[in-house]
């Protein structure tokens, strides 16, 4: 495991904690003066600065590093070893020499990737850079896809799951998915959740109605929804409806989290929520998200990885990825050169 | 009317008179649908009124006292077509829309099949009434030529069950296309929800898209039937158009179906007749009441079809409510 208990975490957990009361940066988009009194949100303030159109982007930088050390200080330590390769202690996922076609058409190039275990890894980069593929292929949803191939390996936990006697449906079970569109199905909230645990084979009513009612407050949604359980789930909020694809993806119980784009359809009071929720998950499962968002890469992450033109340019700790690119490429998107 | 100050368009009055004319002819074309819809319906009620009343229903046809006639054996004769029919089509149709929309690839052969089936929703239906009679009339002729020279006598011939089987295959077409679109209106972000929480496929489809596919899919098919009921060319081929004074196995009622359970077992084995062919014989008699009778023929037939067709409406509408994207 990577993540140590150490000051530095401790203060990221009292900064979910506190983000419910804050509004967020995101919804503001104006840059109002760091309070370097304001423990709420120390790593928060760092990503907004970063990508404004016309900011002076470098100067700024600069400023947020050293800014950043004087709050955090424990986060000091835990850089990476080497360009690639950075130390994510024993990874949940790990993929070698990954390459993926649509029909001719290659889409990943040679990604070698490690997921480190209960945290939150954000996949970053311009559209059609692959990060979506690469997500799908770590549940195989990109098996549903006429003529698309996958050459390497994916390890979870160290079994490759494209080995031929896999079965998609448990490593399916293990590895959930939230969408970039929050998708219910045309049911009520609580057939919704159960969804999952009926398929797998459970009828104890008692049981469902436990697992339901555990995975709506995990996802911070039964308060909303507690009265209305069997009211349709398309008759909530687009930010409800997104908070109950997650409970959903919760309840068959799964180590992993696949996300893509979960907030990105979302009202900036929305995607606050959904990103609390996120940060709230990462201490149980192991969360990959994918997000066009920097900012909110920044805030719901502890690693990112940048992906340019179907290849893993960098994977970083989020702080040091943003303060301190180490390819070229790398920096310019975070600058917004490009993107 | 146009203030000359205010627009400088000389044609612009000229625009306006297309506009209205081109809405009048719309309105025209809408209304003259209704008119002729209306006379015609007004016509034939008029015309059958005098024998509207409940014996037509529960009469048989008669040659000698066509005062008493009535639709019973047609009527009878066009429920146990349907009910086959459905029994038959319905599964056969939705599993060959499901196979086609949710596992089949898209390749050559699929897309070979697919323009087959469109092809097919276009043929005449007298071209299935002669498929119908040789592929379950006669079977091939395997069993001798039917009817004379047969060594043994199939439960087929011109029976219940051969009427159904073809008109079974006049709208299986139908019935898959219109499952096809069902199934394609509902977005694969359902699907790909479904199988990423660990479903199955066949999860997936029976307890995902086809509940919500539902409405669309029981709308076609109960629109197929109900062009089912008003067939008559495949069912003359069949040689259904005969003088029967009976009704499939001799249940002429709904208490018979519990006095008489052993005709249900018969019913599709038994000679029978339909309603359009009941009308088509009436109105090809000479005499003045025949033409009286094809009259209120038509009405319970229509009747029949609007029973249907409003039965679509209400189930689409009635789950519509539910299922909202």
């Amino acid at each position: 495991m990577m993540l140590r208990p150490s000051a530095g975490n401790i203060i990221c957990m009292k900064a979910s904690c506190g983000l419910k009361s804050s509004v967020r940066n995101l919804t503001t988009q104006s840059r109002q003066p760091y309070r370097a009194g304001n423990r709420k949100q120390p790593g928060r303030r760092v990503t907004s600065l970063i990508k404004h159109e016309g900011d002076p982007v470098l100067p700024s930088l600069s400023k947020v590093i050293a800014e950043k050390k004087a709050g955090q200080p424990a986060m000091q330590g835990h850089g990476s070893l080497a360009h690639g390769t950075p130390d994510t202690g024993v990874p949940k996922i790990e993929t070698r020499k990954l390459d993926f076609y649509y029909g001719q058409r290659q889409a990943l190039f040679d990604i070698n990737i490690q997921v480190p275990q209960r945290n939150v890894t954000a996949l970053i980069g311009p559209s059609g850079c692959g990060k979506s593929t690469f997500l799908r292929t770590l549940n195989r949803m990109n098996d549903i896809v006429d003529g698309a191939r996958v050459e390497g390996s994916v390890l979870l936990d160290g079994t490759d799951i494209y080995r031929p006697n896999i079965d998609v449906v448990a490593l399916r079970k293990r590895v959930g998915m939230v969408f970039q569109k929050s998708n219910p199905f045309p049911k009520s909230v609580f057939d919704n959740v159960a969804f999952g645990p009926r398929i797998a084979g459970m009828t104890d009513r008692k049981k469902l109605a436990e697992i339901v009612e555990s995975c709506l407050k995990r996802a911070a949604l039964w308060d909303d929804v507690s009265h209305r359980l069997k009211e349709s789930a398309l008759a909530l909020s687009g930010g409800q409806q997104q908070r109950l694809c997650i409970a959903r993806a919760l309840a068959t119980d799964p180590e992993v989290l696949l996300m893509d784009e979960p907030a990105s359809a979302l009202d900036p009071a929305s995607t606050a929520r959904v990103e609390d929720l996120i940060f709230e998950l990462r201490r149980n499962y192991t969360i990959v998200i994918v997000t066009h968002n920097m900012q909110q890469a920044a805030r719901v992450s502890e690693w990112t990885a940048f992906f340019f033109q179907g290849r893993l340019i960098e994977m970083d700790r989020t702080d040091q990825l943003f303060t301190k690119p180490k390819e070229k490429e790398t920096e310019d998107y975070i600058t917004g050169r490009f993107g | 009317m146009n203030d000359s100050a205010f627009s400088t368009d000389p044609q612009l009055a000229a625009r306006h008179r297309w506009g209205r004319m081109f809405e009048w002819a719309c309105a025209i074309a809408t209304w003259m649908c209704l008119v002729i819809l209306a006379v015609m319906l007004v016509g034939v009620v008029v015309k059958g009124w005098p024998h509207l009343n409940w014996g037509f229903l529960t009469n048989f046809d008669s040659q000698l006292d066509p005062e008493t006639a009535g639709i019973k054996a047609g009527l009878w004769g066009s429920f146990w077509l349907i009910l086959l029919t459905a029994l038959f089509s319905i599964p056969v149709g939705i599993g060959a829309a499901v196979y086609l929309e949710e596992y089949a690839k898209a390749n050559w052969l699929t897309r070979l099949i697919q323009l087959n089936i469109l092809n097919l929703a276009g043929v005449p239906s007298v071209v299935y009434g002669i498929l119908g009679v040789t592929v379950f009339g006669h079977m091939f002729g395997v069993f001798g030529n039917w009817p004379r020279e047969a060594v043994w006598h199939l439960p087929f011939g011109d029976k219940v069950l051969t009427g159904a089987l073809t008109l079974s295959l006049l709208i299986l077409p139908v019935v898959i296309i219109s499952t096809q679109e069902a199934l394609r209106s509902i977005p694969a972000s359902l699907r790909h929800s479904s199988l990423a929480l660990g479903a199955t496929q066949w999860q997936t489809i029976r307890y995902q898209v086809l509940p919500a596919s539902l409405p669309g899919i029981l709308t076609g098919i109960i629109l197929a039937l109900s062009r089912a009921v008003g067939e008559s060319a495949p069912l003359i081929m069949i040689g259904a158009l005969t003088y029967v004074s009976s009704t499939p196995g001799n249940i002429g009622s709904i208490s018979d179906f519990f006095t008489n359970p052993h005709g249900i077992v018969e019913a599709p084995f038994d000679r029978f007749t339909a309603m359009p062919l009941v009308i088509y014989n009436w109105a090809s008699q000479p005499d003045e009441i025949y033409e009286s009778l094809s009259a209120a023929g038509i009405v319970v037939l229509l009747l029949v079809l609007l029973i249907m067709n409003t039965s679509a409406v209400v189930i689409r509408q009635r789950f519509q409510n539910w299922i909202r994207w």
